[in-house]
């Protein structure tokens, strides 16, 4: 199937109203759902680096970043950096 | 045998990988962004509660290295990188051609629209999760992947309808030659 790989077509200049434009929005979301999904996903199915699961196994300390003082283990990274 | 914690981390590496990719578009910067957020992780495993949401949790340790490496080094990477991989599978120069026009035009966003808009339609965030990891309002975040979506709209379809910020990029002589073509070929398919 070809129509899911265009894009979708622009109402015509005459049909531009609100209800038409809702419509190419939303085939256009799902146009762009489709292909971010082709685009990226290759991504997640590529083998893993070994050694960010030794990281995680706890076999890998010397991976460690260089910023220690970043890395101390009470520090809640999840807070907002400080400027 | 890694417990809870490190197999909810393994699971979601593939995701950290693509968000990492939204932040730095640069797979170098993304591989390492990504190793330096699982060590934050790790060092802080404590601090995060179990049954709450750890992906969340995680994007927010990913998002605050990157902020905070990004003041560092104040982009020494400037390299932008598009997923090779993609375009081997494409079934067609034609879809490659579309994936690459699309790979750039998601590049040219701003960071903050780009990484709403991998959460929600990549990863398949709430708004609420999204703005959690962000650290923004829920609105402001559908705002952002509403722009997002408008933004790239009228840049592959040749609408002249920029919706971010002033001063952002504006469609080349290229992108326009290929809008022609993009229309000609949606026209044709009848979509």
């Amino acid at each position: 199937m070809d129509d899911d790989r265009r894009i979708p077509q622009l109402p015509r200049r005459e049909d531009r109203g609100a209800p038409h434009r809702r419509r190419v929005e939303e085939a256009f979301a799902v146009w762009l759902e489709q292909k971010l999904h082709e685009l990226y996903d290759s991504v997640t199915r590529e083998p893993l680096p070994p050694e960010l699961l030794r990281l995680i196994e706890g076999q890998g300390a010397e991976h460690e970043p260089e910023e220690g003082a970043e890395r101390k283990p009470r520090e809640n990274p999840e807070r907002e950096p400080k400027d | 045998m890694p417990n809870e914690f490190h197999a909810q981390l393994i699971t979601l590496l593939p995701r950290l990988r693509v968000q990492a990719l939204a932040l730095t578009r640069n797979r170098a910067a993304a591989e390492d962004l990504v190793q330096d957020a699982v060590a934050n992780a790790l060092a802080a495993q404590d601090s995060f509660t179990p049954g709450t949401n750890f992906a969340a949790w995680m994007h927010r340790i990913l998002r605050n290295r990157f902020i905070s490496t990004l003041r560092k080094q104040r982009d020494t990477t400037d390299i932008e990188d598009l997923p090779a991989s993609a375009f081997a599978v494409a079934a067609t120069h034609e879809d490659r051609l579309v994936l690459k026009e699309l790979g750039r035009a998601v590049n040219r966003l701003p960071v903050d629209q780009r990484e709403a808009l991998f959460m929600v339609v990549l990863q398949g965030m709430s708004y609420e999760d999204v703005a959690s990891a962000t650290g923004c309002a829920v609105g402001t975040a559908k705002s952002r992947v509403f722009r997002a979506r408008r933004q790239l709209q009228a840049w592959l379809m040749g609408e002249d309808r920029a919706t971010g910020r002033s001063g952002e990029a504006q469609p080349s002589e290229t992108d326009s030659r290929r809008d022609h073509r993009l229309r000609a070929d949606a026209a044709a398919s009848g979509a």
